[in-house]
């Protein structure tokens, strides 16, 4: 689970970072992402989503993963800050994934909850 | 006001840290070189005439050979110090026993290429002059007082015929005089004072309180100035400026006040070919709204280019006159430069529509955040569970095991320390979890998962003890839930609805072991599933499956006071996040703060806790503390030793 996790946590972010566009394939129909609460359905709404957010660049730090087991899959939360744009203020952000197995045993992206960190 | 040839045509750009500071200064003692041990290792190889090598070896005690070494160079030295004393000559061990300071002043050095210096070449006087004392012994300047007439020096007693000698010797193209006087050496602060209250008398003319306008223009004509000869040297007449700024903006403590009553500034036809030889006023005066730079000599963009990150708030400039006018880039780039420029040269550049524009391009866009979502399925299954659990995790957190954990139930926690918490995160760190330091760790990190209810307990045991804000303060919480489909049935018979709810917000913290209580903001995400149908009492129709707590530094965006309470204004992060209309309207979030007034508070704040001035407290807060209060407080510590007396407000 460790080994998926990492492996996980590094493809997401180093593809966020480099062009969002190409996270579509850790996406299915029926995934979820929630990002600061606004929920889109489906790997192609999700692409759009992530690639109309309203920012060109983003350099995500994370600073702590943590990951448990679920019946179906594992829950992975991550801690850590990014940046858009230039920007100097790096913004605080959790993000929580649910992975899921398919039927073929690969994992995908069944929920997937940003926010930023504004407590 | 600007010497006509490039800067540092007279070579003198060099760093002189107490330059810029007039007055009474005391040397700092040269490095220290082992005097002592030199004479004495260079008397002893010469094997002394006083006969201390061979005293030593035959000494009475008979020591052996390190002891010998140690008595030759304390004989040595004895020896040396009676030469010394027999010949008359000053030596270092007279010079400290008798420590007589004599009072020197140095004249001629006005003439010197050196006297064009930033500090009028007290510098550079210095060092010619211990330097050329210094000719076979070490010899070092103590106090020392420039003012217009004599360099005046503090010198030891015996060194005094040392420098008496100088006179006539050339320093930087000019022959210099030194004598002895027994003069007292002019206390500074007078000269000081004196010159300052000339240059508030510069001042008084030149500010318009309707206009809330400064105008230092063609200071190379002011008659009090010119009396005063701060213009016959660019240098001289860059620092004048200064003073003139400082003096004039000292009395208005805050950035708010100064922008009230500084709104326009001119230094119109002072010879100005580059906006370097008057930065100061960038800081002293950052929110300047109209400036008027006509009449110089500034011929390239190159010029002002210091100044190209200055003056956001610019909205009128005026360059007219200037040889950079001419050019056809410079309407363009200027308008980059400064996002609220509408008027150069009295044309209008920009509309007040086009400045908004131009602000808005230069600000990122915020991350639009919805409020809270409790998307459960219509059930209220979400909000009757967090109504329970946040009340029992603070008063009961066994009985809530008992309501809600069963033996497969996973708890773990991820938390890293800040930096400048008043926190301790000593309690946490025992168990928290991060799956990026695997490898070596990946088993003490396997152990950091807590399943079962009973294990879980007693690690909640040893949390800190917390208190969370009222479900019913809704812009305390930020709540996503939603509903996932295909958790398998614990009764087998297929799939049951799963319920993912992601709750951020912050609690109250007493930790016991070091006595402290704060704030922490955390994220805990919870999966809820159907609860196993043999469940003891009290029956829920749903268990947490997972429970995973992550802990952030808190962030207390505008919260001055050190122990916050949860019932005070809610905290926002630095950056202002709007809040978009209202979808499903459970918990909704507060509405942002702007950017700019929480600055500005913070600002304030630190001003306050630090006596530094407005701009200081600014740099300080936008450097690496990143507009974080308690970080900007702990850099300040760290640096205090290091900032200049400017970045602190003028005790009257």
């Amino acid at each position: 689970m460790v080994q998926l996790l990492a492996q996980f946590v590094t493809h997401y972010y180093s593809t966020f970072d480099a062009d969002r566009k190409n996270l579509a394939p850790l996406y299915r129909d029926t995934s979820m992402l929630t990002f600061q609460s606004d929920q889109v359905l489906g790997a192609s709404a999700i692409t759009e989503k992530l690639a109309g957010l309203p920012f060109q660049k983003v350099v995500h730090k994370y600073d702590r993963t943590d990951a448990q087991p679920t019946p179906n899959g594992i829950l992975i939360v991550v801690a850590g800050q990014l940046l858009v744009d230039d920007g100097e203020q790096p913004l605080s952000y959790t993000q929580t994934f649910l992975l899921a197995q398919d039927g073929s045993g690969s994992y995908y992206v069944q929920n997937d909850v940003f926010n930023l960190v504004v407590f | 006001m600007a010497p006509t040839g490039p800067r540092n045509a007279s070579g003198n750009t060099r760093a002189t840290p107490r330059a810029s500071r007039g007055g009474i200064s005391k040397r700092r003692a040269p490095g220290k070189t082992d005097r002592d041990g030199d004479v004495s290792m260079d008397a002893a190889a010469g094997s002394g005439p006083n006969g201390g090598p061979a005293a030593g070896r035959g000494g009475a005690r008979g020591r052996g050979r390190k002891d010998t070494r140690g008595t030759t160079r304390a004989s040595s030295r004895i020896a040396e110090n009676v030469k010394n004393f027999v010949g008359g000559r000053d030596s270092v061990a007279t010079s400290k026993a008798l420590f007589n300071k004599v009072t020197l002043k140095v004249s001629g050095f006005q003439a010197s290429k050196a006297a064009q210096n930033d500090d009028g070449g007290r510098r550079a006087l210095t060092d010619f002059l211990e330097r050329k004392a210094s000719k076979d012994k070490k010899v070092t300047i103590g106090k020392s007082v420039m003012d217009k007439d004599y360099f005046w020096i503090s010198v030891n007693k015996g060194d005094v015929p040392d420098f008496l000698r100088l006179t006539g010797f050339i320093m930087a193209g000019a022959p210099i005089t030194v004598e002895e006087t027994d003069e007292k050496m002019p206390d500074v602060s007078s000269t000081t004072l004196e010159l300052k209250a000339k240059l508030t008398e510069v001042l008084a003319k030149r500010y318009n309180p309707e206009q809330r306008l400064l105008d230092l223009s063609a200071l190379g004509t002011d008659e009090i100035l010119r009396s005063m000869d701060v213009f016959s040297q660019g240098s001289r007449a860059e620092k004048a400026f200064r003073a003139l700024l400082r003096i004039a903006t000292d009395q208005y403590k805050t950035g708010d006040e100064k922008k009230e009553a500084f709104q326009a500034v001119s230094i119109a036809r002072n010879d100005i070919n580059d906006v370097g030889q008057v930065f100061q006023l960038a800081i002293e005066l950052p929110r300047l709204k109209r400036l008027d730079l006509s009449g110089n000599n500034l011929d390239t963009l190159a010029k002002m280019s210091k100044w190209r990150h200055r003056f956001k708030n610019l909205e009128e400039l005026h360059l007219t006159g200037n040889p950079v006018t001419a050019l056809s880039d410079t309407v363009s780039e200027l308008l980059k430069w400064f996002p609220n420029l509408q008027n150069l040269n009295s044309q209008q550049v920009r509309t007040p529509e086009e400045v908004a524009e131009s602000l808005k391009a230069q600000q990122p866009t915020p991350i639009p955040q919805l409020p809270s979502n409790l998307r459960d399925g219509d059930n209220n299954v979400a909000p009757a569970f967090l109504q329970a659990f946040f009340p029992l995790f603070d008063t009961d957190r066994d009985r809530l095991i008992s309501e809600f954990y069963d033996d497969d139930s996973w708890f773990s926690l991820s938390a890293m320390p800040g930096t400048g918490r008043a926190l301790p995160w000593k309690s946490y760190m025992k168990y928290s979890r991060n799956i990026q330091q695997i490898g070596s760790r990946s088993a003490s990190t396997q152990q950091r998962l807590f399943t079962g209810g009973s294990l879980i307990a007693d690690l909640w045991k040893a949390l800190p003890p917390t208190r969370h804000p009222g479900m019913d303060q809704p812009n305390q919480w930020l709540i996503d839930c939603h509903t996932f489909p295909n958790l398998a049935d614990p009764s087998g018979q297929g799939f049951a609805m799963g319920l993912q709810i992601i709750v951020q917000g912050q609690y109250e913290e007493a930790d016991l072991s070091a006595n402290v209580f704060g704030t922490r903001t955390f994220s805990r995400t919870f999966i809820l599933g159907p609860s196993k149908p043999n469940n003891p009492p009290p029956q829920h129709p749903y268990r947490v499956m997972s429970d995973q707590l992550t802990l952030h530094n808190w962030t207390p965006a505008a919260a001055p006071a050190s122990i916050p309470t949860i019932t005070a204004a809610p905290q926002q992060a630095a950056i202002a996040v709007p809040v978009a209309p209202q979808v499903v309207t459970t918990l909704p979030v507060q509405p942002a703060v702007s950017d700019d007034a929480l600055k500005a508070q913070l600002i304030q704040e630190v001003s306050k806790r630090t006596g530094m001035t407005a701009e200081y407290s600014e740099l300080c807060l936008s450097g690496t503390a990143n507009w974080n209060f308690e970080l900007a407080l702990k850099s300040f510590e760290e640096q205090k030793g290091n900032l200049p007396p400017t970045a602190f407000i003028a005790v009257a």
